[in-house]
């Protein structure tokens, strides 16, 4: 028997419905299963995790495995936690992302708004790099940093974020400042506005829903960055991602403290997690403007 | 004094010469229509008098002052836009005294300028209000009232009614005319409505194909157009353009009309005659329009007998349909004397008022 | 008028007519050093003798002659060539059929949207240390199914060179099948249902018009999907870290791998050059079909 919808398209029987919400909610068990692996497993002890099941709830509940997360694990070299790594992240992350997103917009502003001859020229040179593998930079940037002055150093990792991160911008506000009606430009410069009055007042406050997208979408990816932190920084200066990866793959005691492990991976993982509930859509938004050019 | 003074000025993208040495001086107050169809180049012309676009050849003056490389803030003008181009973040207010800010008017004067303003277009309950929550005509009306806050000395308008419904846009017609000859400053007003141009203009410029075909006041432009082109552009419905042959009898010129029943000979003035004589082509086009061919009275001279192919009433008037010399030509009448369909019936000339073109080079020639 | 000093007002129209171009100087300069010039400069590289310095001793083709003779190179090539297949063709498979599902009508279908797409916001990082553990051989997934009764389970794809890298491929697909769910979802939306409705009344069953008129119209979807899955692929480097370490020994190295490990870690620049160099070449050939395919849009849209 098949049952038309409220659309008129006609969809299959009670028996077809059913498999397809079962196929669906099996399929969201799948994604959320490595979620709820490392959410119990942090909080377990490591008894539990050698003589339990992965899959069963901690009992008791046990702090011990984000305390060492946060500040006494061993990462390498020091066995201080995370928590300075995580600070690391936060202070390149967050000028990155804000340097990136402002370019971005004055860029996306002036190759809109202010076309003259080559602007064009200029956006397809800008956008170049958002194809390139970025382990086509590491070698000259390593050198360059060094000579800068900036080699393992925070201000190097935000030069680097900044730099790789203006492409994806640009192109992100350059397709939303197409969409603003030219007219309002003219009739900010009758109304006396040069090129940055009339993008203070005029096209700033227009643009909350593409910074948003551009401010989302470069933390993820700042944050989230591995390549560019392993090559340009060492010890004390290494972002998040390092420090995780040197947590887990580098234990120089021997025993395997999973506990730690998911509860340093959780901390990683929190801040985009975080923005990524609270921002969903912007993220969305932001992964299929990036995936038709990128 | 010429508020504006274009002077031989063209303007070319790239390769595409999109405007050709265009003049025009306008007076004091005065009230100029550039119109046109869509890519004739009117807006261009507009945008560089605004300074938004660069001038490729020639001058533009503004009060006696050459303005070729003043940035619009630099031009003491103000504009208003088809899509009224209300800045979405403020509200009403703000949108009017912007201009004002920009140019480090003090807050006070500010606040007394949006009043005056406000008072003077009755907008002063939507001062709070975001251009969102207006409806087209209130936009349209605070766009106005952000270009009078400028008190320029000239003011621009993009074809500032083609976005509203066809009532308002009459009513918003009458109130821009009533604004002008309140405030009796230049405003130039780029259309490519002829009847806006007609009832808004002291003078309007034909423009097509980058050329100002024609510059006249709304009289001259309507009874004797320069050429063709501006006689089938101005006018609903449009003129009659009826090819035909020239010939002479006891000395004065004819013209001769075929409406299905042999020739018929139509004399022309003494005036027609005389601009006629030095035109050496037998052909000729006659432009007539459709308020100058109607039904024969008894009294009326020259008539040519027609048969009736459409009968098409639009209320006030009637407007009939037949072929002259194989083209055809709508009359107008008014409906109590309006034939049927099929009927044939004698359409009279009122030949003074008819005028003549070259049939090659379209120009007109009386 | 606004200003009263003529050099100010210079001054000022020299800015309204410079700044658009001067407010690109900044990243435009930027993108010549750091995106072309640094290509440049890599491509040079690899051409040169440069070991744990960067040298200018012009080498030809040394470097790839000694690039393409590592065994190492070549395992790194193989295991990219697997890899990339599988996660192409599981997160393409995957992607369109919970697509398809979550187009009929489905009652929580923002929720379940919310959970197929979280992995992405993740480091790469956090997915290789998660599956890491969910895979370990002995307390993980396959002590799981050995509790549930079947004892003979086996899992230790982790600790098998062999099998290895295909662990990889189940964390790379779990991460990004959730992304290519919503760039279908993204593409069946927009298509017109009245197409649906009108080959239904033709007599067509819905599975039947899924398969002869909405997945062909969903090609260009494929093929950005394939794109950006392919070029992930490709750089991919942090989750193989994680995860396997690049082992056991070096079987699951990829090209990233190779090329950070050569370059930065074993001082042997212009062999890490060459294969960045490599590396981009790949990248440009997944991304030349796309061109073309554009250009012929841009001429056909131009024809009609």
């Amino acid at each position: 028997m098949a049952a038309a919808t409220e659309d008129g398209i006609q969809r299959g029987g009670l028996i077809a419905r059913v498999l397809i919400y079962g196929v669906l909610i099996f399929a969201a068990a799948y994604f959320l299963l490595p979620l709820y692996v490392m959410l119990t497993t942090s909080f377990k002890t490591l008894g539990q995790i050698s003589g339990g099941s992965l899959l069963s709830l901690p009992s008791p509940w046990s702090t011990e495995g984000w305390s060492a997360a946060w500040s006494s694990a061993c990462t390498g070299g020091d066995c201080t936690g995370l928590h300075q790594y995580f600070w690391n992240s936060v202070r390149f992350t967050v000028p990155a992302v804000l340097l990136s997103t402002l370019f971005g917009a004055i860029n996306g502003y002036a190759l809109t708004k202010w076309r003259f001859r080559g602007s064009e020229l200029i956006f397809a040179l800008l956008l170049g790099g958002t194809f390139v593998p970025f382990q086509m930079f590491l070698l000259p940037m390593a050198n360059v940093l060094g000579k800068l002055g900036l080699a393992n150093s925070l201000a190097g990792l935000t030069l680097v974020h900044t730099v790789y991160g203006i492409a994806f911008t640009t192109l992100f506000c350059r397709n939303y400042y197409v969409s603003i009606p030219d007219e309002l430009v003219k009739a900010a410069r009758i109304d006396g506005a040069g090129f940055f009055s009339t993008f203070r007042y005029v096209i700033l406050p227009l643009s909350t829903p593409i910074l948003m997208v551009c401010i989302i979408w470069q933390f993820t990816q700042i944050w989230n960055d591995f390549l560019f932190g392993v090559v340009f920084t060492s010890g004390g200066s290494h972002p998040i991602t390092v420090a995780l990866n040197n947590l887990v793959n580098t234990s120089s005691t021997g025993i395997k403290r999973y506990n730690v492990d998911m509860a340093g991976a959780i901390i990683t993982a929190l801040p985009t997690l975080v923005v990524y509930m609270v921002a969903g859509r912007y993220f969305m938004r932001g992964l299929t403007a990036g995936a038709v050019k990128g | 004094m010429a508020v504006l003074n274009i002077e031989n000025v063209s303007k070319s993208f790239g390769d595409t010469e999109v405007l050709k040495d265009i003049n025009i001086e306008m007076a004091e107050g005065e009230f100029l229509i550039l119109v046109g169809p869509s890519g004739c180049g009117k807006s261009t012309l507009l945008n560089m008098i605004a300074g938004l676009e660069p001038i490729t050849h020639g001058d533009i003056t503004l009060d006696n002052l050459r303005v070729n490389e003043r940035s619009p803030r630099e031009r003491n003008i103000a504009m208003v836009f088809q899509f009224y181009a209300l800045y979405p973040n403020m509200n009403v207010r703000r949108n009017i005294s912007f201009g004002l800010k920009m140019r480090k008017v003090p807050k006070g004067e500010q606040a007394t300028i949006v009043d005056r303003v406000a008072k003077m277009l009755q907008i002063e309950n939507l001062l709070d209000r975001k251009p969102a929550q207006l409806s087209g005509g209130q936009r349209q009306r605070v766009a106005i009232g952000r270009a009078l806050a400028r008190d320029p000395a000239l003011f621009l308008f993009d074809e500032p009614l083609s976005n509203l419904d066809a009532k308002l846009r009459v009513e918003m017609r009458t109130e821009l005319k009533q604004l002008h000859q309140r405030l009796k400053t230049a405003m130039v007003y780029v259309t490519h409505d002829q009847i806006e141009a007609m009832t808004l203009g002291d003078r309007i410029a034909v423009m097509h194909e980058g050329k100002v075909q024609q510059l006249g006041t709304p009289r001259e432009i309507y009874d004797s157009p320069a050429n063709r082109y501006v006689a089938g552009f101005i006018g609903s419905p449009a003129m009659n353009f009826i090819t035909c042959d020239l010939a002479e009898r006891d000395g004065r010129r004819v013209v001769q009309l075929d409406s299905g029943k042999g020739p018929v000979d139509i004399e022309l003035t003494e005036a027609q005659s005389a601009a006629m004589a030095n035109h050496g082509q037998s052909k000729i086009v006659l432009g007539l329009r459709p308020e100058h061919l109607a039904p024969a009275r008894e009294s009326d001279g020259q008539s040519l007998d027609c048969v009736i192919d459409v009968v098409e009433p639009t209320g006030p008037d009637t407007y009939l349909l037949t072929r002259i010399n194989d083209t055809y030509t709508t009359a107008r009448c008014t409906p109590s004397v309006a034939p049927a369909a099929g009927d044939s019936i004698a359409l009279t000339f009122d030949i003074e008022r008819a005028v003549f073109f070259d049939a090659e080079s379209d120009k007109r020639i009386a | 008028m606004a200003d009263s000093s003529p050099n100010v007002a210079l001054l000022q129209r020299w800015l309204d007519r410079w700044l658009p171009k001067l407010s690109l100087i900044p990243s435009g300069l930027a993108s010549l050093i750091f995106i072309y010039a640094f290509i440049a400069w890599t491509i040079w590289l690899s051409f040169t003798s440069s070991s744990l310095l960067p040298s200018n001793n012009f080498a030809g083709l040394k470097e790839y002659d000694v690039l393409f003779q590592l065994d190492i190179w070549w395992v790194s090539v193989a295991n990219l060539a697997i890899f990339g297949v599988l996660y192409v063709a599981f997160c393409l498979a995957i992607g369109l059929f919970l697509a398809i599902l979550l187009d009929q009508k489905i009652r929580a279908e923002g929720w379940l949207r919310t959970i197929y797409l979280y992995p992405l916001a993740l480091s790469l990082v956090v997915t290789g240390v998660v599956w890491k553990w969910m895979l370990n051989p002995s307390l993980g997934l396959e002590h799981v199914v050995q509790s549930l009764g079947w004892t003979g389970f086996s899992f230790d794809w982790l600790i098998d060179p062999n099998m290895a890298i295909y662990t990889v491929v189940i964390a790379a697909v779990w991460q990004a099948s959730g992304f290519v769910t919503a760039l279908f979802l993204a593409g069946l939306r927009g298509i017109d249902s009245s197409i649906i409705k009108a080959a239904q009344m033709d007599g067509a069953s819905l599975p039947r018009v899924y398969l002869s008129i909405i997945i062909p119209s969903l090609r260009p979807v494929f093929f950005s999907a394939v794109i950006l899955l392919v070029s992930l692929a490709i750089k991919s480097f942090d989750l193989v870290i994680a995860l396997t370490g690049g082992g056991p020994g070096y079987s699951t190295w990829v090209p990233a791998i190779f090329m950070y490990d050569f370059g930065f870690n074993r001082g042997q620049i212009g062999l890490g050059a060459a294969a960045a160099t490599l590396m981009m070449a790949a990248v440009a050939l997944a991304m030349l079909p796309m061109l073309f395919a554009e250009l012929k849009e841009r001429r056909d849209g131009r024809s009609h």
